[in-house]
């Protein structure tokens, strides 16, 4: 019996895909959702993490303070080959789901981190995130506005980026332009993999 | 594929009245399917780990709720966390504890993601990014 289970488990466990996370982070309306949207071979789905938490007080009663808040998460995803997907995860917004966040980082591969320069502020908060958990990201400006174009090399001076971090300028309605955002992400993470193993 | 466990009370767009529509969201609260438990018996697991039904001769298990049986009819093949919660629209949090649930009783088994260790192998990362030029 135990054999056949296990032998069944080892079937199972070969027909399990690796999977790579990457979020998609940045300012409300930074253009998160359209750009899982735009990549993602699946309808890009939203799903609720349904939070309990108490009101920012301790409460000694313990369940008069409890309230329940929900969250909405932007996911999709990309298979590569039968062995190997992508999960993309667009990060909730509002600072007080950071440790959601923390969640959604814990392996993850990296983070793009969307920048709309009309608003550059609106992404400081995932960058510095980022640059403290070590997680590496590239930004990627959306471009939704052909009026307002600015050099990748200005946006990654007025963000203060380390150098080596990339700087793309992209419109993330389009499927390809967000398509070359992940590789250049993926490439990213490639070279400093690559630096680390040869220092 | 819809599921099949839901209950016909928690889908609003079947309700005849006009005032409770899809946008009002669902009529059950979400953690009344777990009986308000919000954590999984056992080790907690990832978004992103793998699902699999654990086979056809199932052990009998009379107290599982329509929303279980969902889960395990969803899980044949494999399935991530994430997406078994987007497809049977329960959250994440209760579809972790329903998780839990089957895991105690044999019926399915959870596979952590094989990568989520850092540092991703450099291999892997060119297989992504030839996979995403080939798109």
């Amino acid at each position: 019996m135990d054999s056949v289970r296990s032998d069944r488990d080892a079937a199972a466990q070969s027909r399990i895909p690796v999977a790579l996370k990457i979020l998609i982070a940045g300012g409300f309306g930074a253009g998160k959702t359209t750009m899982v949207g735009s990549v993602s071979e699946i309808k890009p789905l939203q799903t609720e993490e349904v939070l309990t938490g108490t009101d920012g007080y301790d409460d000694t009663s313990g369940v008069e303070g409890k309230r329940t808040t929900t969250v909405t998460m932007d996911f999709g995803r990309i298979t590569i080959t039968d062995d190997l997907q992508l999960y993309l995860f667009g990060t909730p917004g509002q600072d007080r789901f950071w440790f959601l966040w923390d969640e959604l980082s814990q392996g993850a591969l990296g983070a793009v981190v969307l920048a709309d320069t009309r608003r550059l502020a609106e992404c400081f908060p995932s960058i510095d995130y980022f640059e403290q958990r070590g997680t590496p990201f590239v930004v990627a400006v959306n471009c939704f506005d052909p009026e307002r174009k600015f050099g990748a090399e200005a946006v990654g001076r007025a963000l203060d980026l380390d150098p080596d971090v990339p700087v793309v300028l992209f419109d993330a309605r389009e499927p390809h332009a967000a398509r070359n955002v992940l590789i250049e992400l993926v490439e990213y993470v490639a070279r400093r993999q690559l630096a680390h193993a040869g220092r | 594929m819809h599921p099949t466990g839901r209950p016909m009370a928690a889908d609003p767009r079947r309700a005849p009245h006009d005032w409770l529509d899809y946008d009002a969201g669902p009529v059950v609260r979400p953690y009344a399917v777990t009986q308000g438990r919000v954590a999984p018996s056992g080790d907690e697991f990832d978004l992103v780990a793998f699902v699999v039904a654990s086979g056809p001769d199932l052990p009998p298990a009379p107290h599982l709720q329509p929303e279980h049986h969902a889960i395990v009819d969803a899980s044949w093949e494999p399935i991530s966390v994430v997406e078994l919660a987007a497809k049977l629209d329960l959250s994440i949090g209760v579809v972790r504890v329903l998780l839990g649930d089957l895991r105690s009783a044999g019926l399915i088994s959870l596979y952590e993601p094989q990568a989520a260790a850092q540092p991703h192998d450099v291999d892997v990362l060119k297989a992504v990014v030839n996979g995403l030029r080939a798109l």
